[in-house]
């Protein structure tokens, strides 16, 4: 039913204009679409399958975490490999060191965000994810994911935009269900219709779906207006900077991504999801594989924007890292972990405050054991929905009420973190 | 009809043979006992049930053009004329029995084309597993001795003999342990495609994502996933849930792929317990409801599984007494006694299988397969409690064929017209089916990256969940594109795996027309709004003056060929 609802929202905004794939024809009648807001593009990377935070920014110091890692015969990042920069009580995983090495770190653009996730929440991936998307503090959507009430909050920075959201990917995370105004696709210029007899057989597709407001016609409209929209945005010109993104999936869909920042103002939010973080057994190979191409492709796309003027500049960015949860804090008999509670989040920009960042976290030697242990599984000491707050108020430019922070997360609120995680936009 | 005569009723229709009731497949006699299906003993009033809401705003469909879209992979012509002239009931009972339905045309292409899939299981272990001798770097003749000496009959193998050894006709990738994959993907195509028994194959596919299993993690999981289908599913699609759990939770690629290799005594992996409980079973809204399950759960069920392995030299299903804690558990408020080795986990299965809870899921699961996104919850209610078999004497099995048939004659499936949207593989085999493409031999490859375009290929989905099954999922702008893209490919006929017969279809009409009203009766089985007709129409003359000019013979068949893919991409043919 509520499906149904969002899906008829998008109908109100078709009226399609001629659908063609012929882009050169096309761009002559193109308008260029301008920003008229002062806020950062957003880019959620989500770590599907819960990664084990405890090994991507490692509390060495703790005598627990070589008790409950390195004597389960598990595995120890600090056994093979020299930790690269922390604060002596944390260290990164050595697989980060692109985003060392490039500077990022020292800029005090990336920060990580111990101890995050939703201490109310499960260890399915599938409720918990749908409950970090969602964030309203349940499984179930009442009224979208959070990413469709910030659109619904915030004007769009492009009047009448053909796209505020953009999922790289088949299909939209569920951050984004129930906005009216989000495109699926790997790359944007796929949308191409190609066909014999293309003016006429557009022409009938268009009247097949005209006039109805049902849910299969308003996304076939709405398709056809969108082929029609991108054929005024020609990616294939847009340069990267001299900057290799990494022959992998995530390193396809940043490069992408940065196409899009840079040539596509109408779009606010680009999500994607990263797989394979289900880490039950061989976690320590595996981890260093994901670990790698994560850090490499963001590296890139650090470097990519960084060399970039005005809005698509790297200061106008946030990229956003969060999974649906930590992992226990004692290996299992697989060299793995099982499902947890407590995770990360890292937040990689330049209005973000870098370094690591650990609220209620307690430092005394073998708090792993004690104090920051809870059912076997890291303590939850930040709840996730106050960074997402922050972000929202310091580089999204929301500004809302009480109230309207209740609708934006039900049964939280406005409750920020007391973490200095972000700069104030100018 | 008073409760007790129903009931016995009930129980009739629900009995093991439908022979009895008169139901037989030789094309000829058909005493269907019209009585008995007309009383409508299935539990339900008579009343008519308001529908939910028709993902499109059209003319809705027969109703025998509704249940096929539902039991089947698309509505082919010669199945359409069957169902009409025994009547739904009596369709819907035969689609019930597939072990009665001939299907030799179908069997004969998937055992020509699929000798592979038919390897038996040490012998396919061997061949497509990670074998450091492969047959395709010894002789032939060494590759017989170590046939032989796995104690495979060779000899057996009617016809098969030949197809082992070359590259099998329907391609995957070159690599060996790949066409394991190539093989199931094959062979669940062709069967979607040709098979007579579709409602069977619905429920193959249904059980197949309900059990899900991603075989692409190592090369080992794909040939078992492969003997997955052939062992675990299909034995028992139409069997009992009992008969369906008890297997996967032996299957050698379920214990692969959910980590129960790696869960052992005094270390156990949650993983299998988790899902067996949250997806398999009980359901998600079970976990830390009143009777329900709780993390605490988890781990003993994890812990009752310990032991239940892969033996590594013969690649079947093993106990390893070693490996189990052996130590007294509770699960779920039941107490497991210590000592009871491989008995903790079959007991777990009887504890899950008898839960309202897990009846519910199926029942509210098999509501949204079949009727729609937002299942009522009355007939899942009725489904569940049928879900407890004929006798109801407390045997709890789980009676599928019997859910399956209240489910189809409830008056909520029956006012469920276009209340489903098609999901890509639905979507790509209908329109193979309902245009009668010839589908080319050896082009497996080409197919799968069809599938894989449109955003679904069989028993590709990474998590034990399954392919989703809510219009939500599948409601993308590219995928949308994609669908547009591979009908026009489709009506042009150089879509690659597959030939339609334009002409054939079309009845070689040159009028506008003509062209519309014969593709519409041959591919849609359903009425057209007018002004959709006359988009249609005006494609095919492209002008009102010329709505009647006779075409000639090529451009007819150029624009016959568009109005196919036209009618492919239009709202019409994406619900179901």
């Amino acid at each position: 039913m509520l499906r149904r609802d969002l899906l008829t929202g998008i109908g109100a905004a078709a009226s399609l204009a001629l659908l063609t794939s012929n882009r050169a024809q096309a761009s002559t009648n193109c308008n260029v679409a301008k920003a008229t807001q002062n806020r950062d593009v957003l880019i959620q990377i989500f770590l599907r399958g819960g990664a084990d935070a405890l090994n991507m920014c490692v509390p060495h110091a703790d005598q627990g975490y070589a008790q409950l890692r390195r004597e389960a015969g598990v595995f120890d990042v600090m056994i093979d490999n020299p930790l690269s920069v922390g604060d002596g009580y944390f260290g990164l995983h050595p697989k980060f060191a692109p985003l060392i090495d490039n500077g990022c770190w020292a800029n005090g653009d990336l920060a990580i965000v111990m101890g995050a996730g939703d201490a109310g929440g499960r260890r399915s991936h599938f409720a918990n994810e749908d409950r970090i998307e969602y964030a309203n503090g349940q499984e179930k959507a009442t009224d979208g994911g959070w990413m469709a009430r910030y659109l619904r909050a915030a004007s769009p920075v492009v009047v009448d935009p053909f796209a505020r959201a953009l999922a790289l990917q088949p299909s939209a995370p569920s951050a984004l269900f129930g906005s009216t105004s989000v495109v699926t696709t790997r790359r944007l210029n796929d949308l191409e219709l190609n066909v014999d007899d293309p003016e006429a057989y557009a022409q009938a597709i268009r009247s097949l779906h005209e006039g109805a407001d049902s849910p299969v016609e308003i996304l076939g409209a709405r398709t056809a207006e969108v082929v029609n929209d991108v054929a005024c945005k020609d990616l294939a010109g847009v340069s990267h900077n001299g900057v290799r993104y990494p022959d992998s999936v995530l390193g396809d869909q940043l490069s992408e991504a940065a196409k899009v920042i840079k040539a596509v103002p109408e779009v606010e939010l680009i999500c994607l999801d990263y797989g394979g973080w289900d880490t039950h057994g061989d976690q320590l190979a595996r981890q260093d594989a994901l670990i790698g191409n994560l850090a490499e492709s963001l590296a890139a796309l650090y470097a990519d924007l960084g060399a970039e003027s005005g809005r698509a500049n790297i200061a106008n960015v946030t990229v956003m890292v969060q999974s649906e949860f930590g992992r226990r804090l004692r290996g299992n008999g697989s060299q793995g972990t099982d499902h947890g509670t407590g995770g990360l989040m890292m937040l990689l920009g330049g209005g973000v405050r870098g370094g690591i960042h650990a609220q209620n976290w307690s430092r005394s030697d073998g708090s792993l054991l004690g104090e920051m242990a809870h059912r076997g599984d890291l303590r939850v000491t930040t709840d996730y929905r106050s960074v997402l707050t922050q972000l929202l108020e310091r580089r999204l430019g929301l500004d809302l009420g009480a109230a309207d922070w209740e609708t934006m997360f039900p049964r939280f609120g406005y409750q920020p973190s007391t973490l200095d995680l972000f700069e104030y936009r100018a | 009809m008073d409760m007790q005569r129903r009931s016995l009723l009930t129980g009739l229709l629900a009995a093991p043979s439908m022979a009895a009731a008169g139901i037989t497949v030789d094309g000829v006699a058909r005493e269907v006992n019209r009585e008995v299906l007309n009383t409508n003993a299935l539990g339900f009033e008579l009343e008519t049930y308001a529908g939910v809401d028709e993902l499109v705003d059209l003319p809705a469909p027969d109703p025998e053009v509704h249940l096929l879209n539902r039991i089947s992979f698309g509505v082919r012509r010669d199945a359409l004329e069957r169902a009409r002239l025994i009547g739904q009931e009596a369709y819907i009972e035969e689609q019930l029995h597939p072990e009665l339905i001939p299907d030799a045309l179908c069997e004969a292409e998937i055992a020509y084309n699929f000798t592979g899939y038919h390897l038996p299981r040490r012998l396919a272990i061997y061949h497509y597993g990670n074998s450091p001798i492969s047959p395709n770097h010894i002789s032939e003749n060494a590759y017989r001795q170590t046939v032989r000496k796995l104690g495979v009959d060779l000899g057996a193998l009617t016809g098969v003999d030949d197809g082992v050894w070359e590259e099998i006709n329907f391609k995957g990738t070159t690599a060996g342990p790949h066409r394991a994959e190539a093989q199931l993907r094959g062979v669940t195509i062709y069967r979607a495609l040709l098979s007579q028994r579709q409602l069977y194959e619905v429920m193959v596919e249904f059980w197949s994502n309900h059990f899900s299993i991603y075989s692409g993690l190592s090369k080992d999981m794909r040939v078992h996933k492969m003997l997955d289908d052939r062992e675990v599913i299909r034995p028992n699609a139409l069997t009992t849930f009992r008969a369906l759990l008890t297997a996967s939770a032996k299957s050698t690629a379920m214990i692969y792929y959910l980590d129960g290799v790696s869960n052992v005594d005094g270390a156990p992996n949650e993983n299998y317990a988790r899902e067996i409980m949250e997806l398999h079973t009980l359901g998600i809204e079970a976990m830390d409801a009143k009777g329900g399950y709780t993390e605490e759960d988890v781990q003993n069920v994890a812990r009752c599984f310990t032991g239940w392995t892969v033996d590594p030299a013969t690649g079947d299903f093993f106990f390893d007494a070693d490996k189990h804690d052996d130590g007294p558990k509770r699960v779920m408020g039941h107490d497991i006694p210590a000592g009871g080795g491989i008995n903790d986990g079959l007991q777990v299965i009887d504890i899950l299988i008898k839960s309202r809870f897990t009846a519910e899921n199926l029942a509210r699961k098999l509501v949204r397969r079949f009727v729609c996104d937002v299942p009522d919850e009355a007939l899942v209610a009725k489904l569940a409690d049928a879900y407890a078999g004929p006798l109801g004497l407390g045997a709890v099995e789980g009676d599928i064929r019997g859910m399956l048939r209240l489910l189809l004659n409830s008056p909520q499936f029956r006012a469920a017209k276009d209340q489903k949207f098609k999901r890509p593989f639905e979507f790509y085999i209908s329109s193979l089916r309902a245009t009668g493409a010839m589908v080319f031999r050896s082009n497996g490859r080409a197919m799968t990256l069809e599938l894989e375009a449109l955003g679904q290929v069989p028993h590709d989905w990474e998590l034990p969940t399954g392919y989703p099954d809510e219009i939500g999922y599948w409601s993308s702008t590219a995928w949308t594109l994609r669908r547009w893209v591979e009908s026009a490919a489709f009506g042009s006929g150089y879509n690659y795996p597959a030939k339609v017969d334009v002409d054939e279809l079309s009845g070689s009409a040159r009028t506008a027309a003509g062209i519309v009203e014969n593709l519409r009766k041959r591919i849609l089985h359903r009425e057209l709004k007018n002004e959709d007709r006359a988009a249609l129409e005006l494609f095919v003359h492209g002008d009102d003056a010329d709505r009647d000019t006779e075409l000639s013979r090529s451009q007819a068949y150029a624009k016959a060929k568009g109005v196919i893919g036209l009618i492919l991409s239009s709202p019409y043919f994406q619900a179901r």
